[in-house]
Protein backbone atom coordinates (compact mmCIF):
# COMPACT_ATOMS: atom_id res chain seq x y z
CA UNK A 1 0.00 0.00 0.00
CA UNK A 2 1.16 3.48 -0.82
CA UNK A 3 1.10 6.61 1.31
CA UNK A 4 -1.37 8.91 -0.47
CA UNK A 5 -2.42 11.33 2.25
CA UNK A 6 -0.72 13.13 5.11
CA UNK A 7 -1.93 15.06 8.15
CA UNK A 8 0.65 17.57 9.35
CA UNK A 9 -0.38 18.20 12.93
CA UNK A 10 1.27 21.59 13.36
CA UNK A 11 -0.28 23.00 10.16
CA UNK A 12 -3.66 21.30 10.03
CA UNK A 13 -4.52 21.08 13.69
CA UNK A 14 -2.43 23.05 16.15
CA UNK A 15 0.77 23.15 18.14
CA UNK A 16 -0.84 22.54 21.51
CA UNK A 17 -3.00 19.40 21.52
CA UNK A 18 -4.89 19.36 24.80
CA UNK A 19 -7.76 17.65 26.50
CA UNK A 20 -9.98 14.73 25.54
CA UNK A 21 -13.32 16.44 24.88
CA UNK A 22 -14.19 19.53 22.83
CA UNK A 23 -16.16 20.98 25.76
CA UNK A 24 -12.91 21.17 27.75
CA UNK A 25 -11.62 23.69 25.24
CA UNK A 26 -8.41 23.95 23.28
CA UNK A 27 -7.27 21.53 20.63
CA UNK A 28 -9.00 18.45 21.96
CA UNK A 29 -8.69 14.83 20.95
CA UNK A 30 -12.39 14.73 20.09
CA UNK A 31 -12.03 17.72 17.75
CA UNK A 32 -9.04 16.11 16.04
CA UNK A 33 -10.87 12.80 15.72
CA UNK A 34 -14.09 14.28 14.34
CA UNK A 35 -12.61 16.89 12.02
CA UNK A 36 -9.46 15.26 10.73
CA UNK A 37 -8.53 11.77 11.82
CA UNK A 38 -11.76 9.79 11.30
CA UNK A 39 -12.72 11.20 7.88
CA UNK A 40 -9.18 10.93 6.49
CA UNK A 41 -8.75 7.44 7.95
CA UNK A 42 -12.05 6.23 6.48
CA UNK A 43 -11.01 7.58 3.11
CA UNK A 44 -7.73 5.70 3.39
CA UNK A 45 -9.58 2.45 4.15
CA UNK A 46 -12.11 2.82 1.30
CA UNK A 47 -9.45 3.76 -1.27
CA UNK A 48 -6.86 1.31 0.12
CA UNK A 49 -3.93 3.55 0.93
CA UNK A 50 -1.89 4.66 3.93
CA UNK A 51 -2.47 7.88 5.83
CA UNK A 52 0.74 9.40 7.19
CA UNK A 53 0.52 11.54 10.31
CA UNK A 54 3.36 13.98 10.90
CA UNK A 55 3.64 14.50 14.65
CA UNK A 56 6.57 16.93 14.60
CA UNK A 57 6.83 20.55 15.74
CA UNK A 58 4.08 20.21 18.31
CA UNK A 59 4.46 20.81 22.05
CA UNK A 60 3.64 17.34 23.31
CA UNK A 61 0.67 15.01 23.11
CA UNK A 62 -1.15 14.64 26.46
CA UNK A 63 -2.42 11.15 27.28
CA UNK A 64 -6.04 12.39 27.29
CA UNK A 65 -5.63 13.72 23.73
CA UNK A 66 -4.08 10.47 22.53
CA UNK A 67 -6.78 8.29 24.11
CA UNK A 68 -9.55 10.67 23.00
CA UNK A 69 -8.46 10.46 19.36
CA UNK A 70 -6.32 7.45 18.44
CA UNK A 71 -7.59 5.33 21.34
CA UNK A 72 -11.23 6.07 20.56
CA UNK A 73 -10.79 5.38 16.84
CA UNK A 74 -9.07 2.11 17.72
CA UNK A 75 -12.06 1.10 19.87
CA UNK A 76 -14.40 1.95 16.98
CA UNK A 77 -12.50 0.36 14.09
CA UNK A 78 -10.07 -2.07 15.66
CA UNK A 79 -6.34 -1.71 16.20
CA UNK A 80 -5.33 -3.95 13.28
CA UNK A 81 -7.17 -1.81 10.74
CA UNK A 82 -5.69 1.38 12.19
CA UNK A 83 -2.15 0.09 12.16
CA UNK A 84 -2.67 -1.17 8.61
CA UNK A 85 -3.74 2.23 7.28
CA UNK A 86 -1.92 4.72 9.50
CA UNK A 87 1.81 5.46 9.72
CA UNK A 88 3.50 8.07 11.88
CA UNK A 89 6.41 10.39 11.30
CA UNK A 90 8.17 11.84 14.31
CA UNK A 91 11.75 12.85 13.74
CA UNK A 92 11.76 15.27 16.69
CA UNK A 93 10.58 12.81 19.26
CA UNK A 94 10.34 9.13 18.21
CA UNK A 95 8.90 8.18 21.62
CA UNK A 96 5.61 9.85 20.65
CA UNK A 97 5.09 7.23 18.01
CA UNK A 98 5.65 4.45 20.58
CA UNK A 99 3.14 6.04 22.98
CA UNK A 100 0.46 6.45 20.29
CA UNK A 101 0.93 2.94 18.89
CA UNK A 102 0.71 1.54 22.45
CA UNK A 103 -2.61 3.40 22.90
CA UNK A 104 -3.92 2.06 19.57
CA UNK A 105 -2.99 -1.50 20.53
CA UNK A 106 -4.43 -1.17 24.01
CA UNK A 107 -6.94 1.70 24.00
CA UNK A 108 -8.23 3.29 27.18
CA UNK A 109 -11.83 2.08 27.54
CA UNK A 110 -13.70 5.30 28.35
CA UNK B 1 49.41 15.87 21.60
CA UNK B 2 45.92 14.66 22.35
CA UNK B 3 46.59 11.43 20.48
CA UNK B 4 49.10 10.43 23.15
CA UNK B 5 46.25 10.02 25.59
CA UNK B 6 44.56 7.18 23.74
CA UNK B 7 45.39 3.61 22.84
CA UNK B 8 47.89 4.74 20.21
CA UNK B 9 50.20 5.82 23.03
CA UNK B 10 50.56 2.19 24.17
CA UNK B 11 50.95 0.94 20.61
CA UNK B 12 53.61 3.51 19.79
CA UNK B 13 55.49 2.63 22.97
CA UNK B 14 55.43 -1.08 22.16
CA UNK B 15 56.49 -0.24 18.61
CA UNK B 16 59.50 1.68 19.89
CA UNK B 17 60.45 -1.14 22.25
CA UNK B 18 60.25 -3.69 19.44
CA UNK B 19 62.21 -1.45 17.08
CA UNK B 20 64.88 -0.88 19.73
CA UNK B 21 65.12 -4.63 20.23
CA UNK B 22 65.61 -5.21 16.48
CA UNK B 23 68.22 -2.47 16.23
CA UNK B 24 70.04 -3.92 19.23
CA UNK B 25 70.05 -7.39 17.72
CA UNK B 26 70.96 -6.05 14.30
CA UNK B 27 73.99 -4.12 15.54
CA UNK B 28 74.97 -6.98 17.83
CA UNK B 29 75.31 -4.36 20.51
CA UNK B 30 73.47 -5.98 23.33
CA UNK B 31 75.95 -6.09 26.15
CA UNK B 32 73.55 -5.56 29.03
CA UNK B 33 70.51 -7.53 27.94
CA UNK B 34 70.82 -11.07 26.74
CA UNK B 35 67.97 -13.27 25.71
CA UNK B 36 67.80 -16.19 28.10
CA UNK B 37 66.93 -19.35 26.10
CA UNK B 38 65.59 -20.96 29.30
CA UNK B 39 62.89 -18.38 29.62
CA UNK B 40 59.36 -19.89 29.65
CA UNK B 41 56.47 -18.83 27.48
CA UNK B 42 54.28 -18.06 30.50
CA UNK B 43 56.99 -15.71 31.79
CA UNK B 44 56.85 -13.74 28.55
CA UNK B 45 53.06 -13.66 28.82
CA UNK B 46 53.28 -12.45 32.41
CA UNK B 47 55.63 -9.67 31.31
CA UNK B 48 53.24 -8.73 28.49
CA UNK B 49 50.31 -8.62 30.92
CA UNK B 50 52.24 -6.53 33.42
CA UNK B 51 53.06 -4.01 30.71
CA UNK B 52 49.64 -4.02 29.04
CA UNK B 53 47.53 -3.50 32.18
CA UNK B 54 48.50 0.15 32.67
CA UNK B 55 48.19 0.92 28.98
CA UNK B 56 45.10 -0.96 27.88
CA UNK B 57 43.05 -2.28 30.79
CA UNK B 58 43.31 0.90 32.85
CA UNK B 59 42.35 2.96 29.85
CA UNK B 60 39.45 0.65 29.06
CA UNK B 61 38.19 0.97 32.66
CA UNK B 62 38.53 4.76 32.57
CA UNK B 63 36.72 5.02 29.23
CA UNK B 64 33.85 2.89 30.52
CA UNK B 65 33.65 4.99 33.68
CA UNK B 66 33.47 8.18 31.59
CA UNK B 67 30.65 6.73 29.45
CA UNK B 68 28.71 5.65 32.55
CA UNK B 69 29.20 9.02 34.15
CA UNK B 70 27.87 10.80 31.07
CA UNK B 71 24.83 8.51 30.86
CA UNK B 72 24.14 8.97 34.58
CA UNK B 73 24.17 12.74 34.02
CA UNK B 74 21.45 12.23 31.40
CA UNK B 75 19.37 10.26 33.91
CA UNK B 76 19.78 13.08 36.44
CA UNK B 77 18.62 15.61 33.83
CA UNK B 78 15.39 13.64 33.39
CA UNK B 79 14.93 13.80 37.16
CA UNK B 80 15.39 17.57 37.05
CA UNK B 81 12.72 17.95 34.36
CA UNK B 82 10.30 15.98 36.52
CA UNK B 83 11.22 18.23 39.45
CA UNK B 84 10.37 21.23 37.25
CA UNK B 85 6.84 19.86 36.91
CA UNK B 86 6.55 19.64 40.71
CA UNK B 87 7.76 23.24 40.92
CA UNK B 88 5.17 24.45 38.39
CA UNK B 89 2.41 22.68 40.32
CA UNK B 90 3.74 24.02 43.62
CA UNK B 91 3.71 27.59 42.30
CA UNK B 92 0.12 27.14 41.08
CA UNK B 93 -1.03 25.78 44.43
CA UNK B 94 0.39 28.87 46.15
CA UNK B 95 -1.11 31.35 43.68
CA UNK B 96 -4.57 32.96 43.72
CA UNK B 97 -5.82 30.89 40.79
CA UNK B 98 -5.23 27.26 41.72
CA UNK B 99 -7.31 25.82 38.88
CA UNK B 100 -5.80 23.23 36.58
CA UNK B 101 -6.08 25.60 33.61
CA UNK B 102 -5.30 25.03 29.93
CA UNK B 103 -2.23 27.22 30.34
CA UNK B 104 -1.00 24.98 33.16
CA UNK B 105 -1.71 21.88 31.04
CA UNK B 106 0.28 23.37 28.15
CA UNK B 107 3.22 24.13 30.44
CA UNK B 108 3.18 20.58 31.76
CA UNK B 109 2.94 19.17 28.22
CA UNK B 110 6.03 21.15 27.25
CA UNK B 111 7.91 19.70 30.20
CA UNK B 112 6.84 16.19 29.22
CA UNK B 113 8.00 16.88 25.67
CA UNK B 114 11.43 17.85 26.99
CA UNK B 115 11.41 14.75 29.17
CA UNK B 116 10.63 12.55 26.16
CA UNK B 117 13.52 14.03 24.21
CA UNK B 118 15.82 13.32 27.16
CA UNK B 119 14.54 9.75 27.46
CA UNK B 120 15.03 9.23 23.72
CA UNK B 121 18.62 10.44 24.03
CA UNK B 122 19.20 8.18 27.04
CA UNK B 123 17.65 5.23 25.19
CA UNK B 124 20.01 5.67 22.23
CA UNK B 125 23.06 5.97 24.48
CA UNK B 126 22.15 2.94 26.57
CA UNK B 127 21.54 0.97 23.40
CA UNK B 128 24.88 2.00 21.90
CA UNK B 129 26.96 1.37 25.01
CA UNK B 130 25.30 -1.59 26.71
CA UNK B 131 23.23 -3.31 23.99
CA UNK B 132 20.44 -5.61 25.30
CA UNK B 133 20.80 -4.83 29.01
CA UNK B 134 20.89 -1.11 28.20
CA UNK B 135 17.86 -1.41 25.95
CA UNK B 136 15.93 -3.27 28.66
CA UNK B 137 16.77 -0.61 31.23
CA UNK B 138 15.65 2.16 28.83
CA UNK B 139 12.36 0.30 28.27
CA UNK B 140 11.78 0.03 32.05
CA UNK B 141 12.42 3.78 32.49
CA UNK B 142 10.07 4.55 29.60
CA UNK B 143 7.29 2.37 31.08
CA UNK B 144 7.43 4.22 34.41
CA UNK B 145 7.53 7.53 32.57
CA UNK B 146 4.38 6.68 30.58
CA UNK B 147 2.61 5.64 33.81
CA UNK B 148 3.36 9.03 35.38
CA UNK B 149 2.50 10.97 32.23
CA UNK B 150 -0.78 9.05 31.95
CA UNK B 151 -1.64 10.17 35.47
CA UNK B 152 -0.89 13.86 35.01
CA UNK B 153 -2.13 14.31 31.44
CA UNK B 154 -4.71 11.53 31.42
CA UNK B 155 -8.36 11.09 32.24
CA UNK B 156 -7.99 11.16 36.00
CA UNK B 157 -6.85 14.77 35.90
CA UNK B 158 -8.26 16.20 32.68
CA UNK B 159 -11.80 14.84 33.11
CA UNK B 160 -12.14 16.51 36.47
CA UNK B 161 -13.57 19.88 35.39
CA UNK B 162 -13.25 21.54 38.78
CA UNK B 163 -9.80 20.26 39.57
CA UNK B 164 -7.66 22.62 41.56
CA UNK B 165 -4.06 22.21 42.57
CA UNK B 166 -4.62 21.66 46.26
CA UNK B 167 -2.26 20.17 48.81
CA UNK B 168 -4.11 16.86 48.46
CA UNK B 169 -3.50 16.92 44.70
CA UNK B 170 0.15 17.79 45.23
CA UNK B 171 0.55 14.83 47.59
CA UNK B 172 -1.11 12.50 45.07
CA UNK B 173 1.05 13.86 42.26
CA UNK B 174 4.19 13.57 44.37
CA UNK B 175 3.38 9.95 45.19
CA UNK B 176 2.97 9.14 41.47
CA UNK B 177 6.05 11.06 40.36
CA UNK B 178 8.21 9.54 43.09
CA UNK B 179 7.61 6.08 41.59
CA UNK B 180 9.17 7.32 38.37
CA UNK B 181 11.95 9.17 40.20
CA UNK B 182 12.69 6.03 42.22
CA UNK B 183 13.08 4.12 38.96
CA UNK B 184 15.57 6.75 37.78
CA UNK B 185 17.58 6.40 41.00
CA UNK B 186 17.63 2.60 40.73
CA UNK B 187 18.67 2.98 37.08
CA UNK B 188 21.76 4.94 38.18
CA UNK B 189 22.83 1.99 40.34
CA UNK B 190 22.16 -0.43 37.49
CA UNK B 191 24.25 1.66 35.08
CA UNK B 192 27.14 1.56 37.58
CA UNK B 193 26.95 -2.25 37.49
CA UNK B 194 27.12 -2.51 33.68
Amino acid sequence: MEIKDMIIMKDEFGKTPGSRYTKDGGFSGQKFLDELLRPRFENAVVNVYILLIDLDNVWGYPSSFVSGSFGKLSLEKGSDLLLKHIRFKSRDNPLREDIIIAEIKKPTKK
Amino acid sequence: MKWLNNTSFGLVLFGFMFLSFLIGVGLNDFPLLKFDPNIKLYEILTLFLALSIPFFVKKWIEDKRAIKSSIIDEVKEIGKTISDIQTVLGVTSNSEDTSFSLALSDTINRKFHVCELQIQSLKEQLDTSFKISGRNLADEIFREYVAYKNFLTGEEVTLNENLTVTTTFLVENYTRSSIFERKLKVAIHEIHKF
